[in-house]
């Protein structure tokens, strides 16, 4: 019998690349999500349960029963949204994921959360990864997955071995929250950077996170691993005038139109938050002064801990990854 | 005074509850002390006593890292820090008072004392009493002795003043937080930590206590203890002392650290540059040396290096020879002035006498403030001929540089040009003074005693005060020259007079010297070096303080007026050259062919521009050496290896004869191990060993000992590797070393790469982030802003070419204006400038402001 895997949030960017590594590794894996799964997924023989997280976790036990390991990435993402949306999805839906996980017996628990859950505003740099801190967090995403991570590494203990993998701006083909929405205003012509562009940012290409799940699926029970959190990445920063420029040239577009300044970007996002709220509008605003803060200062991190803990190191450089998505593209 | 109760203190930073203890002493007090107990039988007792007025939190980070196998005790005096207030204590009480705090803990041998301020005298009066259990004392900014001249220091005499007295040390906190403003920069919260105890007047008592007992006149009741003190610590002949000393105290200063060095001559000392009052605070290095410096006394003391040079001719043998040729020995070009043998002979010898004449001594230090010719020349020689020791610091150093270094080497005596004497002045030198210049009103304005003339002919009058016969002593102390301090400030490095024999001989052998060749000095410090060699010297005319002033013209005269076979030239005084070799006659052109070995030394040639000198005169052989102020040279390379070498690094040749290098390895921090290894392909920090390399730093004992490892060796600070052929090739400098997740990166290699591809002068290879997961960010010189991202597509190929030629990833390529390089050698790049710049601009911190 081969080792089962089940995978939350697969219709998603690192849920979806996940299940593709798990089943691409030789893991029986399935994916729990509320609609059907892609045939691209089909075809890589993973199978699709289904069911909502937010329905709680008797909902999910059957789904879990019999696996040996459950890979949480189902999360609401968006930058922006009311406090009440993120703490049904993200806060009490990794409770009920953790409860199943109990009452289901497995053994390992990976969750996928954000470099953001530890670190407000100021520029990371080769920074470690830092302790959750839900007071800390900035704006409600971070917040409602720091609450996340302290459920999750709360379970901790005994039969159940509890990592958090933080993957730090996950992109690649396929990927709708980052690439393709800089690819789109850049065909627009309304990509710009904020400030001077010079940030040094760390970035993961789709691939690698997707790896670095197998490997925190392999190794979650290693007392030097369980209980713990780590920060994902290429460990390759750029600046992000560079990653914007790249990532739009893979796309068949022109870098960068333009820079807005920093204080300007930050106040305007501000503003743009608070009447995108108001109004109730749907989707996302163009900038927001948590997104301004992402984009100006240096986000990037030593990633020594956790290529020794997970034994793992990224197969594509970002040079590589580039290739990749403009062979996608279509671009250069 | 009431009697208040000791107490233990409050949660501070950097303060171990479990270190404190009160301890009662019947009929004194109680004394809250700081313990940090041994495992096992304490190897060594380390008792620390603080000034006035800090306490024991003083010595917090000695009890954090002492080795486990010490015991280290760190008292407050009474009516100090925590503890107890009570009766007036004079020096001869407090003294008391420690010895009774030993019996109480009974504290046994082997025991180093360690001090500062007035728990000096305290410390001291308690090792003369317990003189069999001591092994070592060290003392930091501290005195025994008020000496002559000196002012009493000036916070001290501010708070003596009747009137002040008690406002300023009891009634306010201000000689409490005048003390911490003695220090360069302390938190905060350490600054509160230290008045901690001190918050109230009744606290403050013995603050006030301590300053009224300082014996500034001789009726006063301490007087009698502290100059028995003063007596006693001459007769430590066989006790190891560290003098660790911040070079910038308002209150010790310079003065006082000299004081106690000529009572205990013996003393290792270690001058810490800019450190003000707490010297333990404000450098970084401060406890660590003190540790090192206690440990070392149980693994061995710096073995007393053999003697060098011994059976070699002394420095002034190649004078002596040809005290009656007439021909030329120093062709000046800029003054016209041609100097015989007997001529330069006879003047060294009357300023020899006119020195001794004046009161110069064997082992006295004479800084030397002119500049290279023949009044240099023969100062030089003359100081060696009494045994007096030389003190080089050149303008490359820049101004502030200079005043530094003549501190640090603290001359008695000085030779100076006008400009030279005002430094001097301002400098405080307390010997003699004399001018190279005219006599007069100006010169009596500088303070001049005499001007070099006078002493001349005082010498002559007094001829006979020097024995003919007098030897050098190969193991006295010649010369003190110094670092550029590129990367921190200027380091005193001491020559003895067998050592700089050696240099000589290394010389000769390296380069075939023999009596008919000639020198054309042009790197002003080897100007000096011809009449050692026993061959003419001629120095071009061009302003020495900027080599780039020299031309092909006065290069080629200065050539044809000695019929130079040698010339010695820094990079960029061939720089100069190169580009004005258009403008020679055809004469000049001609005369420059005598010329056979032309030595450029100072910092890496690019080979192009040796290729260009090369062109000029094809019969010569164009070499540059590697080497520094340290050890010079060791390693030589000419054009023709240099033109085809591919590698990482800077080719800089094969050890001469007689010199041993070895590579300690880097670790994933980018430090160097203390073994080191002649395999090939290792990079790690390159070590040397030459007969004629620097006997020491100049009081500076925590530099030398870690340059000292191993012992014998000298540790160059540059990384490097040896390849297949045993050729040495320099990669950077070890301070400048990125230490990446995958492993330390060097940045020589990268920053050829770079430049390259980018169509640049100069690049810079510089580490950002936390030491051992750093990113590595590229600056290239082009033109545009001082400093900016490069674009995307240059970005892209200079991180190409970086990773084809090195292996190394790149994060971030940027461009600058103007790359900050040193100034001596203008062509040093000052990698940690740039790397502070380029974290600023790489973190977008800047972005808001």
């Amino acid at each position: 019998m081969t080792d089962r895997v089940v995978v939350t949030g697969g219709a998603g960017v690192v849920g979806g690349a996940a299940a593709r590594a798990l089943a691409a590794s030789g893991f029986d894996v399935v994916s729990v999500q509320r609609g059907p799964i892609s045939d691209e997924m089909r075809t890589l023989g993973i199978q699709e349960y289904r069911a909502d997280i937010t329905g709680g976790a008797a909902g999910l036990v059957d789904a879990l029963r019999g696996a040996s390991a459950v890979v949480h990435a189902a999360a609401r993402v968006d930058i922006i949204g009311p406090w009440e949306e993120f703490e049904r999805i993200n806060v009490h839906g990794t409770a009920a994921v953790v409860e199943a996980a109990q009452i289901a017996g497995i053994e390992r628990l990976v969750m996928v959360s954000s470099p953001s859950v530890a670190h407000a505003g100021r520029s990371l740099v080769g920074a470690p990864a830092g302790t959750a801190d839900p007071d800390a967090a900035r704006g409600n995403y971070a917040r409602s997955k720091a609450m996340a991570e302290l459920v999750a590494l709360e379970a901790d203990s005994g039969d159940l071995a509890v990592i958090v993998l933080r993957p730090h701006l996950v992109w690649g083909p396929g990927d709708r929250q980052l690439t393709e929405r800089i690819v789109e205003r850049a065909r627009a012509g309304r990509l710009v950077t904020i400030g001077s562009g010079a940030a040094l940012i760390d970035t993961t290409y789709i691939d690698n996170a997707g790896d670095a799940i197998v490997a925190a699926v392999r190794r979650a029970q290693l007392p030097q691993v369980r209980g713990r959190s780590f920060v994902v990445s290429n460990g390759e920063p750029r600046t992000v005038v560079e990653m914007l420029t790249r990532i739009a040239w893979a796309g068949g577009a022109d870098g960068p139109a333009r820079s807005i300044p920093f204080p300007v970007a930050k106040a305007g996002g501000r503003v743009v938050e608070q009447w995108w709220e108001r109004t109730g509008r749907a989707g996302e605003p163009p900038v927001t002064s948590f997104l301004a803060e992402q984009l100006a200062t240096a986000h990037w991190f030593d990633q020594r801990e956790v290529r020794t803990a997970l034994q793992w190191h990224p197969r594509v450089s970002i040079e590589e990854g580039f290739g990749r998505l403009a062979a996608h593209l279509g671009g250069r | 005074m009431a009697m208040t109760a000791a107490h233990l203190p409050p949660a501070l930073p950097g303060l171990r509850p479990e270190w404190s203890r009160l301890v009662d002493l019947p009929g004194r007090g109680t004394m809250h002390v700081l313990e940090r107990p041994a495992q096992g039988d304490p190897e060594i007792t380390v008792l620390a006593v603080h000034g006035n007025p800090t306490w024991s939190y003083l010595w917090r980070a000695l009890l954090e890292n002492a080795p486990a196998t010490w015991r280290v005790i760190a008292v407050d005096q009474l009516g100090m820090g925590y503890s107890s207030r009570g009766e007036t204590r004079r020096l001869a009480d407090r003294v008391d008072d420690l010895g009774a705090l030993t019996e109480a803990l009974s504290v046994g041998g082997p025991v180093v004392t360690v001090a500062h301020d007035w728990g000096g005298p305290v410390s001291l009066g308690w090792v003369l009493d317990h003189r069999e259990l001591v092994v070592g004392v060290v003392l930091t900014n501290t005195a025994v002795h008020q000496p002559e001249g000196a002012r009493t220091p000036g916070l001290i005499r501010l708070a003596r003043s009747r009137a002040l007295l008690p406002w300023v040390t009891r009634g306010s906190r201000a000689f409490v937080r005048g003390t911490t403003a003695l220090s360069r920069q302390l938190p905060r919260e350490v600054i509160d930590a230290y008045g901690a105890p001190y918050a109230t007047a009744e606290q403050r008592g013995a603050v006030m206590d301590f300053v009224a007992d300082i014996p500034l006149e001789a009726t006063h009741p301490s007087a009698p203890t502290l100059d028995a003190i003063a007596e006693g610590v001459t007769h430590f002949d066989d006790l190891p002392v560290f003098l660790a000393w911040g070079s910038d105290d308002p209150v010790f200063s310079d003065r006082y650290l000299r004081d106690l060095v000529a009572r205990m001559p013996h003393a290792d000392v270690h001058r810490y540059e800019g450190a003000r009052h707490l010297v333990t605070e404000d450098d970084a290095r401060c406890i660590p040396d003190i540790i090192t410096w206690i440990q070392r006394l149980r693994d061995g003391r710096r073995p007393v290096p053999a003697s060098i040079g011994v059976d070699l001719p002394d420095m002034n043998s190649g004078l002596r020879q040809r005290t009656h040729d007439t021909g030329v020995a120093i062709a000046d070009m800029r003054s016209e002035l041609r100097v015989s043998w007997e001529r330069l002979a006879t003047r060294t010898e009357e300023i020899a006498s006119g020195l001794v004449a004046w009161g110069v001594r064997p082992g006295d230090r004479i800084a030397l403030l002119v500049t290279p010719g023949p009044d240099l020349i023969a100062s030089v020689y003359a100081a060696w001929r009494i045994g007096a020791v030389v003190v080089v610091a050149d303008s490359g150093l820049g101004l502030r540089g200079m005043r530094r270094a003549l501190r640090s080497a603290e001359p008695t005596h000085v030779i100076g040009i006008p400009a030279g004497l005002g430094l001097a002045r301002t400098l405080e030198i307390p010997g003699r003074r004399f001018l190279v210049g005219r006599p007069g009103a100006a010169a009596r304005l500088l303070g001049a005693d005499a001007t070099l003339s006078e002493v001349a002919r005082r010498g002559r009058e007094e001829s006979g005060v020097v024995p003919t016969t007098a030897q050098s002593d190969p193991d006295a102390d010649a010369l003190v020259a110094f670092t550029s301090g590129a990367t921190g400030p200027a380091k005193g490095v001491v020559y003895t007079e067998g050592r700089l024999r050696a240099l000589r001989e290394a010389l000769r052998d390296a380069y075939s010297i023999t009596e008919s060749d000639a020198l054309v000095a042009a790197f002003a410090p080897w100007a000096v070096l011809g009449p050692a060699l026993g061959i003419p010297s001629a120095i071009p005319d061009m302003d020495l303080t900027d080599a780039s002033t020299l031309t092909s013209a006065s290069f080629a005269d200065a050539t044809a007026a000695v019929a130079g076979t040698l010339m010695w030239v820094s990079p960029t005084g061939l720089r100069g050259i190169v580009s004005t070799a258009d403008f020679l006659t055809s004469p000049q052109r001609s005369a420059l062919q005598t010329l056979r070995e032309i030595l450029v030394a100072g910092a890496p040639v690019p080979v192009e521009l040796l290729q260009r000198m090369s062109d000029m005169v094809p019969g010569a052989r164009c070499s540059t050496p590697y080497g520094m102020t340290e050890a010079l040279p060791l390693t030589e390379t000419d054009l023709g290896e240099l033109a085809s070498a591919e590698g990482s690094g800077v080719l800089v040749g094969r050890p001469l004869d007689g010199v041993s290098i070895a590579i300690a390895p880097l670790d994933s921090m980018g430090a160097s191990a203390d073994d080191a290894t002649e395999e090939a392909d290792v990079t790690g920090e390159i070590i040397v060993r030459a007969p004629w390399m620097r006997d020491r730093y100049d009081r500076r004992w925590g530099v030398q000992d870690r340059a000292d490892t191993p012992r014998g060796w000298h540790r160059t600070g540059d990384v490097g590797h040896l390849d297949r052929d045993g050729r040495l090739w320099v990669e950077g400098r070890l301070a400048h070393v990125v230490t990446t997740a995958d492993g330390p990166v060097t940045p020589v290699a990268v920053e050829l790469a770079a430049q390259r591809r980018a169509g640049a002068d100069l690049a810079a290879c510089v580490g950002i982030g936390p030491v051992g997961a750093q990113a590595v960010a590229v600056a290239v010189q082009l033109p545009g802003p001082s400093m900016a991202i490069a674009d995307v597509e240059l970005s892209m190929r200079v991180r190409d070419a970086v990773r084809a030629a090195t292996g190394v990833e790149v994060a971030a390529v940027l461009t600058m204006r103007e790359i900050p390089v040193d100034v001596r050698h203008r062509s040093k790049v000052n990698r940690t400038a740039v790397a502070e710049e380029a974290a600023a601009l790489l973190s977008g911190d800047g972005d808001d402001d």
